[in-house]
């Protein structure tokens, strides 16, 4: 039988059906007669669960209606734009092309520091994941055990741990 | 006169205030989580108060049930450990640390292993609103033997009267 350390890193490919068929064969066996590797499978499959339920939520608020639409217009508005790199344009970049890369430099530092100032806060549906009632995991230590915490909905929050004594070494 | 009345009434509010940041009221939960066919299916109808939290859980884990071992509610002081004897001979400690000012608890919690060591098996700290829950689990209800299901922890921070 396979040990438990080679089993765990193939967890996950095993609940997303990313494994070969023989793979997948001897992965099974091995959680069918390991309680530990059969917690570790749980707990990765409520995770992922929890966060497909979490990105379908957000997905089911995005405005999505007429998307294709809008980045089509947006591509047709820039294919428009007027090439600008004229000669004189390029004779000035080879002339002065330190001094424009430090001014390009220091022009896109300061947009950034104005994207950071100026951007629009986040509404309130987008913190619903991280700014709602539930209780709020500070610090969690799990000593030698596997374990997560996981927030699901209705405000449940869930620090699960395995039972065993981390992988076998 | 005024001033007398506002006064009295500073003075009400203080106490009242006093009254409500004195102590804290901690409701734990031992629930066996099972998958054995032989225990009855669903939910044990003694965990209605926090069944939605239950319903959460079941809707990730899917175990097949939820039977409430054993129920305790501390009224604590700030910083007064709360001990409660879990089966298997572990136990779990929860301390109320303190009020934050956007209302919430935060609260101290440590599970602890089997005599004679009592090994400290898990601790955490979280800040929690009153009325909330939080479920933590993972262990075997009794560690020698599986079928017996995992043990889940509800930890719930009571409403104020």
């Amino acid at each position: 039988m396979k040990r438990c350390e080679e089993v765990v890193p193939l967890l996950g490919p095993l609940a997303d059906d990313a494994l070969s068929a023989d793979d997948r064969a001897w992965v099974e066996d091995h959680v069918r007669g390991c309680p530990s590797c059969r917690d570790r499978e749980a707990l990765i499959g409520a995770q992922g669960r929890a966060l497909r339920e979490a990105l379908a939520e957000r997905a089911g608020k995005l405005e999505l209606d007429g998307f294709p639409d809008r980045v089509l217009a947006r591509i047709g508005q820039q294919r428009a734009a007027p090439s600008r790199l004229p000669v004189w344009g390029r004779e000035m970049w080879w002339a002065h092309r330190g001094a424009l890369i430090s001014a390009g430099g220091l022009a896109a530092a300061a947009c950034m520091a104005l994207a950071v100032f100026l951007s629009p806060s986040r509404s309130d549906d987008e913190l619903t994941l991280v700014a709602d009632n539930s209780p709020q995991v500070e610090e969690v230590e799990f000593g030698t055990r596997d374990g997560a915490v996981l927030q699901l909905p209705q405000q449940t929050t869930v620090i699960w741990m395995s039972d065993d004594r981390g992988i076998p070494r | 006169m005024t001033a007398l009345l506002l006064s009295a009434a500073l003075l009400i509010a203080q106490a009242d205030a006093g009254v409500v940041q004195r102590r804290v009221k901690i409701t734990v939960r031992a629930i066996a989580a099972s998958n054995d066919p032989a225990e009855p299916a669903g939910m044990d109808p003694k965990l209605q108060p926090i069944a939605p939290h239950i319903d959460a859980f079941g809707e990730q884990f899917r175990f097949r049930s939820y039977r409430l071992i054993d129920e305790q509610t501390f009224d604590l002081d700030w910083k007064s450990p709360a001990q409660m004897e879990l089966p298997g001979s572990r136990s779990l400690q929860v301390t109320p640390r303190q009020l934050d000012p956007d209302g919430k608890i935060k609260v101290h919690l440590e599970l602890l292993g089997e005599h004679p060591a009592h090994s400290r098996k898990l601790h955490t700290d979280y800040a929690i609103q009153r009325g909330g829950t939080i479920l933590v689990g993972g262990i075997r209800v009794d560690p020698q033997n599986e079928k017996a299901g995992k043990l889940l922890i509800a930890v719930t921070q009571e409403m104020e009267k």
